[in-house]
């Protein structure tokens, strides 16, 4: 008996010292974000800051135009689930639910594209997208992103179509639906679940894009996560600020992980992942 | 279903979007590779036969160390964060009070920017303001990762491990959780040990997971970014220049598109070859 209870309290320990460790950079950052720059440079590092100051926010945010750098990276992620949970709606009932030539090739290529190294595209992307004119908007990084989000979205979704009985679809046929009727009114409802998850997911990996924007935006579109290296000056990093911007960075993620955690915890969360 | 185009007018829009993302701008890349271009000192294309890979792959000793430190980088950090995943699953499988915030927390890391994982490891490492130094210092460890080449390296690994080892936990969890109960309890009863265990039920039955998940974190990480360049930005020296940092900094400061397209063309094919292996292996463990 005695021997078990060490084992439970061993067990206890390691859990909560990873917790502590997972958690550790993310609560560092948070108090840095709150505290003025004379504590930020005190020795020994303090770990509740004494006063809670919100200058590191107020100057990015409301004297600096950061402001709109967070619309921009809103725009950018919004529009880019936009054109690519439609399209990747459509791909993944198409695939899931036809036989037909070439259906395999075109599956196998849309998954290959996630595989492409992003450091690779910046040399064509920044010169095609100079040529057409849409360097600095957000429109290009709507596109651009899809090149990551339209595979995953379309695994994602095409996982929750298959999942879906034969049956129920064949009966609508035999009464007559068409495919607008039958997407709209059976699949889409049916497959909601996975649809949510790839627009959150999607929304996600477009807002903590950082590379294809920092590129691909000067002055007009730049978003969120490139303001970020900003603080990084001649003089010297402004580290309150730069904790400050990483907070507002975070947020769409830890919203994220709170509202699955109904997922997370049945460990369902990355069960997706390993068809 | 004869003339039936239903299906491919489906698909259509998805397909020509990536065409355009990839495809396209693969084969420019390819043709900008046989061209000397810059876009400050020679910003009119000119055909240069293969002179570029020429000099990439026989001079430019940056780019090939670069292309050497990531498959360092990747093996380490793959092989590394597939043990302590394997540990975190075992610990996430447990039954405990608070189970579900260990799992939140552990979920945490996976959903932030890779921008803001390097941000916050470097308010962490920082020698003036960082808690890591200052705690290093009792142990009579002098910590700088702005001129320790060996601490920048180590803290960057540490940092991938930090970033991913999450997602190697949550992908074995499940691999886990698909182990039907009765094997493990018959095992039990006939007086199984824990290392029998995990070599003669565990192991066999996760082998698929646990390779598909190692494929996965290889191929990222031969292609990460963002953390190392807000954490290092490649230094000191060129201790943490991996291919996308070298690749990254040479256009940066050069505007040598023609050479930047070799190497991007370069790596892609690196990418490609290694996935077509590692796939191959793991068609071969499935058959």
């Amino acid at each position: 008996m005695k021997a078990i209870s060490f084992l439970n309290i061993l067990t206890y320990l390691i859990i909560i010292l990873l917790s502590f460790v997972f958690l550790f950079p993310v609560y560092w950052t948070l108090i840095t974000s709150f505290k003025s720059i004379t504590e930020i440079f005190n020795v020994p590092p303090l770990l509740i800051p004494n006063k809670i100051e919100l200058s590191n926010y107020y100057r990015p945010f409301v004297l600096e135009g950061y402001t709109k750098l967070l619309i921009n990276s809103i725009i950018a992620s919004t529009g880019n689930v936009m054109v690519v949970i439609p399209l990747s709606i459509l791909a993944a009932y198409s695939i899931s639910r036809y036989r037909f030539f070439g259906r395999d090739t075109i599956h196998f290529f849309v998954l290959t594209c996630r595989m492409a190294p992003p450091a690779a595209f910046i040399i064509p992307y920044y010169i095609i997208f100079r040529t057409i004119g849409l360097y600095d908007t957000p429109a290009a990084l709507i596109i651009v992103y899809c090149i990551f989000n339209i595979p995953f979205a379309l695994w994602i979704i095409k996982s929750g179509f298959d999942s879906i009985p034969r049956e129920i679809e064949e009966s609508a046929l035999i009464d007559g639906a068409s495919i607008t009727v039958r997407l709209y009114k059976i699949n889409i409802p049916l497959c909601a679940p996975s649809i949510a998850a790839a627009t959150i997911l999607t929304f996600l990996f477009s807002w903590n894009e950082y590379l294809f924007a920092s590129v691909l935006t000067g002055f007009n579109a730049r978003t969120i996560t490139t303001g970020l290296t900003a603080f990084i000056t001649e003089v010297g990093i402004r580290w309150g600020e730069m904790a400050a911007v990483s907070v507002v960075c975070m947020i769409p993620g830890i919203i994220l992980v709170l509202f699955l955690q109904k997922y997370i915890v049945s460990g369902l969360a990355l069960g997706g992942v390993k068809a | 279903m004869g003339k039936d185009f239903t299906p491919w007018l489906l698909v259509i829009g998805a397909f020509v979007i990536l065409l355009f993302n990839d495809v396209f701008p693969t084969l420019y890349a390819f043709y900008l590779s046989l061209h000397v271009y810059n876009l400050v000192t020679n910003p009119q294309p000119s055909f240069t036969y293969l002179n570029n890979y020429v000099n990439l792959l026989r001079y430019d000793l940056d780019i090939n160390a670069s292309f050497i430190r990531g498959f360092t980088f990747s093996i380490l950090t793959t092989i590394i964060s597939l043990f302590l995943g394997l540990a975190v699953a075992f610990f996430m499988a447990k039954d405990f009070k608070g189970k579900s915030i260990f799992r939140i927390i552990m979920c945490l890391p996976l959903a932030m920017p890779p921008i803001t994982v390097g941000s916050m490891w470097k308010l962490m490492c920082n020698p003036n303001i960082g808690i890591i130094p200052y705690l290093l210092k009792f142990l009579g460890i002098t910590y700088d990762i702005s001129f320790n080449s060996l601490h920048a390296f180590i803290t960057v690994l540490i940092m991938d491990l930090w970033h991913w080892t999450p997602l190697v936990g949550l992908v074995l969890l499940a691999s886990l959780a698909s182990i039907p109960k009765q094997i493990i309890e018959s095992a039990e009863v006939d007086g199984a040990s824990w290392p029998q265990k995990l070599r003669y039920i565990y192991f066999p039955l996760m082998a698929l997971d646990i390779l598909f998940v190692a494929m996965i974190r290889f191929m990222d990480s031969l292609k990460i970014f963002d953390e190392i360049w807000m954490l290092t930005g490649g230094g000191p020296g060129t201790s943490t220049r991996l291919v996308s940092i070298a690749l990254y900094s040479m256009v940066l400061k050069r505007w040598d598109m023609g050479y930047g397209a070799a190497v991007s063309m370069v790596f892609t094919y690196v990418i490609i070859f290694v996935s077509w292996i590692l796939y191959k292996i793991l068609q071969v463990r499935r058959a």
